[in-house]
């Protein structure tokens, strides 16, 4: 019977998992030890600028505990979507600080680097041939929206991380990758069936969020040949059939099926049953094989902003908040016109009323009391920096002093900052959502090998 | 028969990103007695939800997940995730607007 044993620490390198959970999956001799370390899930910003959400300190404790654990193991560690976004200097970074923590603990290991940021000229080629192909609700892919990116990354599947495996690897540390395939690639080296292989790449992929018990951190996966069984990394963590099937809803469009790379994982006639009172298996996943498909995200500057807020509190101006904002909004634009020569597509104004409807669209019944404060937000994005803040700061006397009435005395309203302003720097977009048909994986991800000597120099 | 919301009928209504482009709900009964009724009731329809969140019929997705007796529901991100018009980029505090609609049972 083959078997494999899956540690998957925590959700996302960077995030807390207790130290028991280390000693519990020793305990377990776990054959892999696999996580992310990335997601879009935060929005554009990390894409578009190549930049991690979590801070260098919290990366190099967590994965200092990892390198640690693996060399006791003696087994691979496998982490992709390396700083959120996944971008060659990202995952540069992750290399850094794995270099320096080789150093400080004297490790020596095989490392791979599995690049996966996309070559603008590969992709027109691509586009050109009729090889990409939009997703459900993707925005429209030109030329020039490639070139819009910032950064542009494929999401690799299990092909490349197996090859750096197969090739000797100790360590792989990869760009963007699917959750699922970081946590597959293992099992499916050691002959577990396919479908098996992805579906407990999936239930795995938050960590213990398929359990009752979240401050767990981790999960364990064991496969065999005919199912796998989930637990969490501390002994008295609880998964349920319950919470272990309703992971699959988690952050998911569809709750039985999952394109990944190398096909369609199909998970509705998966049983989930309880093993005991904190361990459920799982059974009849299936797997189609597919030609290979590279899921593209990229992101791009859409301008610079700058926002204002202010407070407001006057029962009168919040009764008549829709006719008020027309008329603000109304006077900055003349403003900007005449003082700036700017017309309407220089630049853009959004207005966010929290308090009222700041957070989603509330109808609020005609009978619904009023709110007692509203915080208006307006956001002014533009070509340049200078630019959004010069608006701003030109609209600065009519947000703080705007009447309802334009005779009696002005109001002041509640400026919370000074200056009143706040430079939020570019705003980015996602602009792509679209998935490429390659010949070879191997147009898309590379994977550069080194042989780190812990204390001595490393040497590639 | 009395009028509740579904956030009182329902354990959780919760609301999700699926991505940069899609939004997903998911309705979990607090069992499958529950569960039964709500489905026998056909509340949860397309129309409904093109209702709250303005997507097009057509492109509403509605899963019935038995096994874990809940309801999940997919559709376009109304905006795109993160864009200048998002107000919610994890997309948390959708649901409330769904679990505030009101169903007699």
């Amino acid at each position: 019977m083959k078997r494999c044993k899956v540690w998957v620490p925590v959700g996302a390198l960077g995030a807390p998992f207790p130290d028991e959970s280390i000693e519990y999956a020793i305990s377990r001799k776990v054959d892999a030890i696999a996580l992310d370390a990335g997601s879009t899930d935060s929005g554009p910003y990390y894409l578009g600028s190549g930049t991690s959400t979590k801070p260098r300190e919290a990366i190099k404790t967590d994965l200092r505990r990892l390198m640690k654990a693996r060399q006791e193991l003696g087994v691979p560690l496998i982490i992709a979507s390396c700083g959120t976004c996944g971008t060659n200097g990202m995952l540069d970074w992750t290399r850094d600080i794995c270099l320096e923590i080789a150093s400080e603990e004297n490790l020596k290991f095989k490392l791979a680097l599995i690049y996966s940021e996309q070559d603008k000229k590969y992709l027109k080629k691509k586009l050109k041939a009729g090889q990409i192909k939009p997703l459900q609700n993707a925005p429209l892919i030109s030329e020039e929206a490639i070139d819009s990116c910032t950064h542009i990354v494929g999401a690799m599947g299990t092909e490349p991380i197996i090859d750096a495996l197969e090739n000797g690897a100790d360590i792989v540390l990869g760009g963007r990758a699917t959750d699922t395939a970081i946590i597959a690639a293992v099992p499916l080296i050691k002959g577990i069936p396919p479908g098996l292989s992805w579906h407990g790449g999936k239930i795995g992929e938050c960590g213990s969020q398929c359990s009752l018990s979240a401050l767990a951190g981790g999960a364990i996966l064991h496969f065999d040949e005919q199912g796998f069984e989930v637990e969490t990394s501390i002994p008295e963590g609880i998964c349920t059939p319950y919470s272990v099937a309703a992971h699959m809803a988690y952050e998911n469009a569809n709750p039985y099926e999952l394109r990944e790379p190398a096909g369609l994982v199909k998970t509705r006639n998966a049983d989930y049953i309880a093993v005991d009172n904190r361990r459920v298996r799982v059974e009849g996943s299936e797997f189609e094989a597919l030609p290979i498909t590279i899921k593209l995200e990229g992101a791009g500057i859409v301008g610079h902003q700058t926002i204002i807020m202010s407070g407001i509190t006057d029962p009168e101006y919040i009764a008549n908040i829709d006719e008020w904002q027309t008329q603000l909004i109304d006077f900055i634009k003349a403003k900007v016109a005449t003082v700036l020569k700017l017309s309407q597509e220089d630049y853009s104004i959004e207005v966010r009323r929290f308090g009222l409807d700041g957070v989603a669209e509330n109808k609020l019944p005609d009978e619904a009391p009023l709110p007692r404060e509203v915080l208006l937000m307006i956001m002014v994005t533009a070509k340049t920096q200078e630019m959004a803040s010069t608006i701003v700061k030109l609209s600065n006397a009519y947000v703080l002093h705007m009447p309802l009435s334009l005779e009696g005395e002005l109001p002041s309203f509640a400026f919370p900052f000074s200056p009143a302003q706040t430079e939020r720097g570019p705003v980015y977009e996602f602009k792509l959502n679209h998935i490429v048909e390659p010949e070879d994986y191997k147009e898309m991800i590379q994977t550069v090998y080194m042989n780190v000597l812990g204390e001595k120099e490393e040497k590639r | 028969m009395k009028k509740t919301t579904l956030r009182d009928y329902a354990l959780y209504v919760r609301s999700k990103n699926a991505g940069p482009f899609n939004l997903t709900f998911e309705i979990f009964l607090k069992n499958k007695a529950d569960y039964n009724s709500l489905v026998a009731m056909n509340f949860i329809t397309p129309e409904l939800i093109s209702r709250l969140y303005g997507s097009p019929e057509n492109q509403v997705q509605i899963f019935l997940c038995e096994n874990i007796h809940t309801i999940k529901i997919s559709i376009p991100r109304p905006v795109i995730q993160g864009s200048l018009q998002d107000k919610d980029i994890h997309s948390g505090q959708q649901a409330v607007l769904l679990a505030d609609v009101e169903i007699d049972i």
